[in-house]
């Protein structure tokens, strides 16, 4: 597609006599192409390298709703998990369900893991992927004495879905700006990649707010075909077809005074323009890797087969996004998220085998967050909004094979316990997602941009915040 | 009347046209000595088409206004309807709506289920919701079911039973249609009892505390009623605007606390058929029967005591299960925030994503009383929201920051209803894929959230303008072209539609191929509200002009009307 006609803007810049394109219009495609604007400056301090052995991808998913990761990781050792079975009652799995993990030392109380999932047991034991314990949206370091007498900086709306979801992927649980942590670091970052027509942050869902930056968006594909779509008969050499091409470039190239409809307009055309590039390099693309049909195994191949386009699509940093929703088990606890773990680790399985099969597994790093952790006690065969939760994180340069933080008692009442066995975090996203940052490439001053509240938890030094990352 | 009023349109274009020096493709620079943009009336100065006919444009005037009205106020229209709303007025098509009976989905949905195979399940409620969206003539009442469905949500996503069971809904559907013209307070409380509501928010057999096993009651519905369905996370004043405490702070309405007082009410509600019990899986239910029941109480399974709910008010001790559910009704519908709540969310549906604070309080005004003492009259905030200036004047036609951007859906039931779609058979089931290509399909959404936040900013002009733009939230690369190529599959695949048999109608249509300025605005009076531009409408007109005159110009002409910016937003 788009032989004929070219859906750019560039090209109309060179027609001056063409009134209804101005430079207006041209700018703002910046802003929805990723452009390095506001980055430009910034490039001296970072190393532009393309070459390929430089490359590092993030991978996000988002287990939509909070996933209850307390019956995620499980302490198997007899104490720990009668209190365990005590607190969650009816929703306790039984002790000699979990999977067995061997964590390579022995810092935590045994942990078991989830019946369903035996490839993520594996992940752990080969020393794939860690988890990371307790960890939830804070402003500051956060004591249930100050929790109790209100003198906590405390995250806004709490427990709440909509805000708790915003929070974990901005990492400012103090205000209520959309702008997430992947796109401020790709306002930073986005000038590393030689190719510029194309976001570093990719999403296989959408809009979202992880990728929402100053100067920088999304690229949405889909988990079909090429990922990309593009306006059907567009560029092609039927007379109808050269003049829908015609009057579609016409009518998105417009200058637009009203500020929507220069908005849909924008995004269409950019869309249109970014789907030329992005379809050419990812059709060539081979991948042996056999994937689960789930959505979310579906979505990964095509994350993976972009990273496999790298090459062609000419960058060296990119983040992505995907949503696996659905996890919010007020209701049938058990069984729902018996499936949906099943999923997840099938899924992680499928794409850690690719990324060994493209050679990237220490150039790409997948994590997992999640709204908020459940309440360990059950509200009869579900549980309700907490706070404090588990999650993991996979790949070549994770340090496997451990769960970091600290694993809290899950007796009721106990020292993080604000009720009903909703606990407080005692690891902030803040230092998870630093320590992420801080391998992708980020220094230490853009740090402390990227996350305003990191110095509440972390100082950059050479020593991680948490240590899961090889750097 | 209509072919005189084309037929001087049409004379007036065609003389502008004449003037056109270039017979090639409207691109770069060739619109010099057009200038047909001046005669268009979007901002109602029509001096340059005054001078050709006054009168008449006067009349396309009218025309416009009530296309943009219906577009407001209905799930599509066709041209005759606009002629008939122009003339009768919007109050008195608004009063006439009204008494328009409501027709049953519940009943629809049996008939299609004797059917056959086919019209089981989730294919079952498609099928009745296109079957009265493409042939109901109480429009208002269905625009109205269907906007509340996305601020009451339940949803197919994901749930098996909702897949399985097309009675989940059509019966909810049926009671968010039932109180469409009645009493919100009515509306809240029937959704509150309705088995689909408390499946999908998961109250239903919801068991009171058991302290010894540690288990508390589900907070799920709690939660959501107050922050979703009635007054949100913050109090506000009439006009929508946040109130402040003594440090410029927000005020939460509630906090987890009240939460768990309100969990306490909603516990105790379980199977309401006469042969009901307590307890028994929802999987283990007979959902299609089921789902015909409100939802009654349980008392042994009720939570006993007192419940402390907002502003100091209780359910007291010692009263029954389905007191207390009135007791937390009135108290959340008594809530000062309610009327600025629910009216700002409707006005975002039906009108404008950013309304002025004054439009606001007109609308929590009619909500708090209707002129006879009576709160939370729909009736009542339907006419605020749909004859208030910042709906009905021009000014917004020319605001760069009015207006919204239509949904997916609407735009798809724009177009069926604009071309009078017959639907020859039960099933319409082609919107299988929308989810994928354009981000919605009815009753389906990815969360109680909807398909977008009311608050949406995206990134950019918008959020930069400090403006909100909901549903631009499922606007992005992939469901921006994916809308457009829905649009190409309607027009040019001739298969697309045959296949789920709505018959279309474009015989006024196909007479003005031959006059491609008359079909243009044809087209924009009958899909565009009159709101495509001067230079919106020269780019068509110059792309049809290449065509022969057939059918594929009326089918380019309704593409590009569809596609165009100009439509996607609606001032």
């Amino acid at each position: 597609m788009g032989k004929h006609h070219h859906m750019s803007r560039r090209k109309f810049l060179g027609t001056a006599s063409c009134a209804a394109i101005g430079t207006t219009t041209f700018y703002s495609t910046l802003f929805n192409l990723g452009m390095a604007n506001a980055a430009a400056g910034r490039t001296a301090k970072y190393n532009i390298n393309p070459a390929n052995n430089n490359y590092k991808a993030l991978v996000c998913i988002l287990l939509a709703g909070g996933n209850d990761s307390f019956n995620m990781l499980v302490p198997t050792d007899n104490s720990a998990y009668n209190a365990y079975a005590t607190t969650r009652s009816n929703l306790a799995l039984a002790q000699n369900s979990l999977l067995g993990l061997t964590p390579t030392s022995g810092n935590q109380v045994p942990l078991g893991l989830h019946p369903a999932m035996p490839e993520v047991q594996q992940l752990f034991n080969t020393g794939d992927l860690a988890f990371v314990s307790n960890i939830g949206t804070l402003v500051e370091p956060t004591t249930l004495t100050q929790y109790n007498n209100g003198s906590a900086n405390l995250p806004i709306g709490l427990f709440s879905h909509a805000d708790q979801i915003q929070q974990w992927q901005t990492s400012v649980p103090n205000n209520r700006s959309a702008q997430g942590w992947g796109g401020r670091m790709a306002d930073i970052l986005q000038a590393m990649n030689n190719n510029q027509n194309i976001s570093m942050s990719i999403s296989l869902s959408g809009r979202n707010v992880f990728q929402s930056g100053n100067s920088t968006a999304e690229y949405t594909i889909r988990n079909q075909g090429t990922g990309s779509i593009g306006i059907t008969g567009y560029g092609e050499s039927n007379v109808l077809d050269q003049l829908r091409t015609q009057a579609v470039d016409n009518l998105m190239e417009q200058q637009y005074n009203d500020i929507f409809k220069k908005t849909y307009a924008d995004v269409v055309s950019n869309a249109q323009d970014t789907h030329e590039i992005f379809s050419a390099a990812i059709g060539g693309v081979n991948l042996t890797t056999q994937f689960a049909q789930s959505e979310l195994s579906q979505s990964l191949q095509m994350i993976a087969r972009t990273i496999a386009a790298r090459n062609s699509l000419n960058v060296c940093r990119q983040t992505f996004f995907v949503t696996f929703g659905g996890w919010d088990h007020h209701d049938e606890l058990t069984n729902n998220q018996n499936a949906m773990l099943s999923v997840v680790s099938q899924a992680l399985n499928d794409f850690n085998n690719a990324m060994n099969e493209l050679g990237v597994s220490n150039d790409v790093t997948t994590f997992t967050i999640s709204d908020f952790g459940r309440t360990l006690t059950s509200n009869g065969n579900g549980t309700d909004h907490a706070w404090g939760g588990n999650v993991m994180v996979m790949g070549g340069s994770v340090h496997g094979g451990q769960v970091y933080g600290t694993y809290p008692d899950l007796a009721l009442n106990s020292s993080l316990d604000v009720g009903n066995g909703v606990l407080i975090p005692t690891l902030s996203t803040d230092e998870y997602f630093a320590e992420l940052a801080r391998w992708f490439g980020v220094t230490d001053t853009d740090l402390l941009t990227i996350f305003p509240n990191l110095l509440n938890f972390y100082t950059p030094s050479s020593s991680p915040p948490i240590g899961f990352m090889r750097v | 009347m209509k072919h005189f009023l084309l037929l001087t349109i049409t004379i007036f274009y065609f003389s502008v046209l004449q003037s056109q020096t270039h017979s090639d493709f409207l691109g770069a620079g060739h619109d010099n000595g057009i200038s047909v943009t001046t005669s268009h009336n979007e901002n109602s100065s029509n001096t340059g088409v005054k001078s050709v006919d006054g009168f008449e444009v006067a009349n396309t005037t009218a025309l416009a206004d009530a296309s943009r009205f219906l577009a407001q106020a209905t799930m599509g229209y066709d041209y005759e309807t606009i002629q008939m709303t122009a003339a009768m007025g919007f109050e008195a098509w608004i009063d006439e709506q009204f008494t328009l009976p409501r027709q049953s989905y519940e009943d629809l949905g049996e008939i299609i289920s004797e059917a056959g195979e086919a019209g089981q399940g989730w294919s079952n409620y498609r099928s009745a919701w296109w079957n009265y969206v493409l042939s109901s003539p109480d429009q208002l009442r269905q625009r109205m079911n269907y906007n509340l469905s996305e601020l009451l949500v339940v949803s197919g996503f994901g749930n098996d039973f909702f897949e399985d069971v097309g009675n989940l809904s059509n019966v909810y559907y049926d009671v968010l249609g039932d109180h469409a013209f009645g009493n919100y307070r009515t509306l809240l409380r029937d959704i509150s009892l309705n088995p689909s509501m408390g499946i999908y928010l998961s109250h239903f057999n919801n068991p009171r505390s058991d302290p010894a096993n540690n288990i508390h009651p589900d907070e799920n519905y709690a939660r959501e009623v107050m922050q979703l369905f009635s007054i949100g996370l913050y109090e506000l004043n009439n006009d929508g605007s946040r109130r402040l405490d003594g440090s410029s702070n927000f005020i939460p309405t509630y906090d987890n606390d009240d939460i768990r007082e309100f969990a306490k009410v909603f516990t105790g509600f379980g199977d309401g058929r006469p042969e009901g019990q307590w307890g028994i899986e929802i999987g283990e239910l007979d959902l299609d029967s089921f789902s015909t029941y409100p939802m009654k109480m349980y008392e042994q399974w009720h939570e006993p005591g007192e419940k402390r709910l907002l502003n100091g008010q209780v359910a007291p001790a010692g009263q029954s299960g389905m007191q207390d559910l009135e007791n937390a009704i009135d108290n959340l519908h008594n809530h000062p925030n309610i009327g600025p709540f629910i009216g700002n969310a409707l006005i975002q549906f039906l009108v404008t994503s950013n309304p002025s604070p004054q439009y606001i309080n007109n609308v929590a005004n009619a909500y708090n009383n209707n002129g006879s003492d009576i709160r939370g009259d729909m009736q009542s905030v339907i006419k605020a929201i749909l004859l208030d200036s910042e709906a009905r004047s021009c000014s917004p036609l020319t605001n760069p920051t009015a207006g919204k951007m239509r949904e997916p859906v609407l735009r798809f039931t724009n177009y069926l209803r604009a071309f009078n779609a017959q639907n020859q058979t039960f099933l319409i089931d082609n919107m299988l894929d929308w989810i994928q290509a354009t981000g919605q399909a009815p009753v389906f959404s990815p969360s109680v959230f909807n398909f977008f936040l009311p608050a949406y900013q995206p990134q950019g002009d918008i959020a930069s303008a400090n403006l909100v733009a909901p549903v631009f939230q499922i606007h992005n690369s992939s469901t921006s072209i994916g809308y457009v190529n829905k649009v190409d599959e309607w027009v040019f695949d001739e298969n697309y539609l045959e296949l789920t048999n709505p018959m279309l109608d474009f015989t006024s249509e196909m007479e003005l191929v031959g006059n491609t300025t008359a079909l243009v605005n044809r087209l924009d009076i009958l899909l565009a509200c009159g709101q495509l531009s001067g230079n919106t409408k020269t780019i068509m007109v110059n792309a049809l002009e290449q065509l022969d005159a057939d059918d594929d110009r009326l089918m380019l002409g309704i593409y590009l009307t569809m596609i165009a910016p100009d439509y996607a937003i609606l001032k």
